[in-house]
């Protein structure tokens, strides 16, 4: 898990977030550059909507700026950016009046034709970036959040405001849901 | 058997994960963020400069309505004052200077033209008609006079435009001694035309 959150957000040195507690234009600039591109891949994920997505990254940028001076070092900068950013995208989606819960409900049966062929599925990045696009919200931005973004299920019990037990099922709903959509292309 | 492709696929997420991550930010967003950021830091200041921006344009251009103003004013006031000058340093140069006696000529004559030009004003007042050539002929005296003027400041053969000067104003004389003559002449044929008129009355 901290090998991919290494790779996708490259960590800063303090003097840079000293530059960002100064509200330095030039190093605000420089973090823009090195986060903005995986935390609009993130939006896009967590929002499935282009605008929306624009939305929140810019609003995120702003939280993150504007309250640089509560990031105590706790985490790494990119994980603290990385919160912000899945809060505001939680936040668009409440909005929206996206209930998180009912994907509990949905019917989904395991025994869903296509899971014997699972095998013959050939992964492609195309593919399973389409197929994610695909999922359910709530199946969505769990599987993005646990698989893509490293979280664990307690991590997302707390973010998404739901049970630990429920982050484990509905990640595993999704992930058959996944695969499921998958074969159809 | 399940749980392993269930793995093939996490695993293949997770080798594939940057190049799950397709799209590039919006351009131009960073823009915007810079934008607000910058409203961010100077919030008061902008609100300083619109508050301030209005009174100073208006400033510069009360300023600039004043300075066309006197511009003008300037303007009117020194239009004339070249002409003056000019024949206030005819007079003083000139005539005390370089001829004291014309100038002695000058000061008896211009007084007993503008006596006699008062004499006349009171004719006039007395609603008597003056024939508009008299006027005319002492204007045109009077700019001749002033260019005769100015040729002595500059021509080396003084006596003569000294001559035409003196002339011209006998002429000026002349002239409004004839026109009160007929003005007089004028008022007394009208005061004997009353007596007679009320002669008959009574």
């Amino acid at each position: 898990m901290l090998k991919i959150l290494n790779k996708n957000y490259p960590e800063i040195h303090n003097g840079l977030i000293e530059a960002l507690k100064q509200g330095d234009r030039k190093a605000q600039f420089q973090v823009y550059k090195l986060y903005s591109k995986a935390m609009y891949n993130l939006c896009m994920r967590m929002t499935n909507h282009e605008a929306e997505a624009e939305d929140v990254l810019q609003e995120a940028f702003l939280d993150a700026f504007r309250k640089i001076h509560t990031f105590k070092g706790e985490s790494t900068f990119g994980a603290w950016l990385k919160r912000i950013v899945i809060n505001r995208s939680i936040n668009h989606l409440k909005k929206r009046k996206l209930d998180l819960v009912p994907v509990d409900e949905m019917d989904f049966r395991d025994d869903e034709p296509g899971y014997a062929q699972e095998e013959e599925i050939k992964f492609q990045v195309d593919r399973v970036h389409q197929a994610i696009q695909l999922l359910p919200d709530g199946f969505r931005m769990v599987l993005t959040l646990y698989l893509l973004e490293g979280y664990d299920h307690s991590e997302i019990s707390e973010i998404m405001g739901i049970s630990e037990s429920t982050s484990k099922s509905q990640y595993n709903r999704a992930k058959k849901k996944l695969t499921y959509l998958m074969q159809r292309f | 058997m399940k749980r392993e492709e269930q793995n093939s696929l996490e695993k293949f997420i997770r080798e594939n994960r940057v190049d799950l991550d397709p799209y590039n930010p919006p351009k131009g967003l960073w823009e915007k963020i810079a934008e607000e950021l910058e409203e961010d830091t100077h919030p008061i200041q902008k609100n300083k400069g619109k508050v301030i921006q209005i009174p100073v344009k208006m400033l510069y251009r009360v300023a600039a309505t004043l300075l066309i103003i006197l511009g003008l004013i300037a303007v009117y006031q020194l239009i004339p004052q070249p002409s003056n000058q000019r024949q206030e340093m005819a007079q003083k140069v000139n005539l005390t200077e370089i001829d004291p006696e014309l100038a002695e000529a000058e000061a008896y004559y211009t007084k007993l033209i503008s006596q006699k030009k008062q004499e006349i004003e009171q004719f006039r007042s007395q609603r008597l008609h003056i024939e508009g050539d008299f006027y005319k002929d002492i204007e045109e005296l009077d700019s001749l006079y002033v260019g005769l003027k100015n040729e002595l400041y500059q021509v080396p053969a003084k006596e003569r435009v000294v001559e035409a000067m003196i002339q011209n104003l006998r002429i000026r004389i002349e002239i409004l001694n004839k026109q009160l003559e007929i003005l007089n002449r004028i008022q007394k044929i009208q005061n004997g035309e009353e007596n007679e008129k009320n002669k008959i009355s009574t």
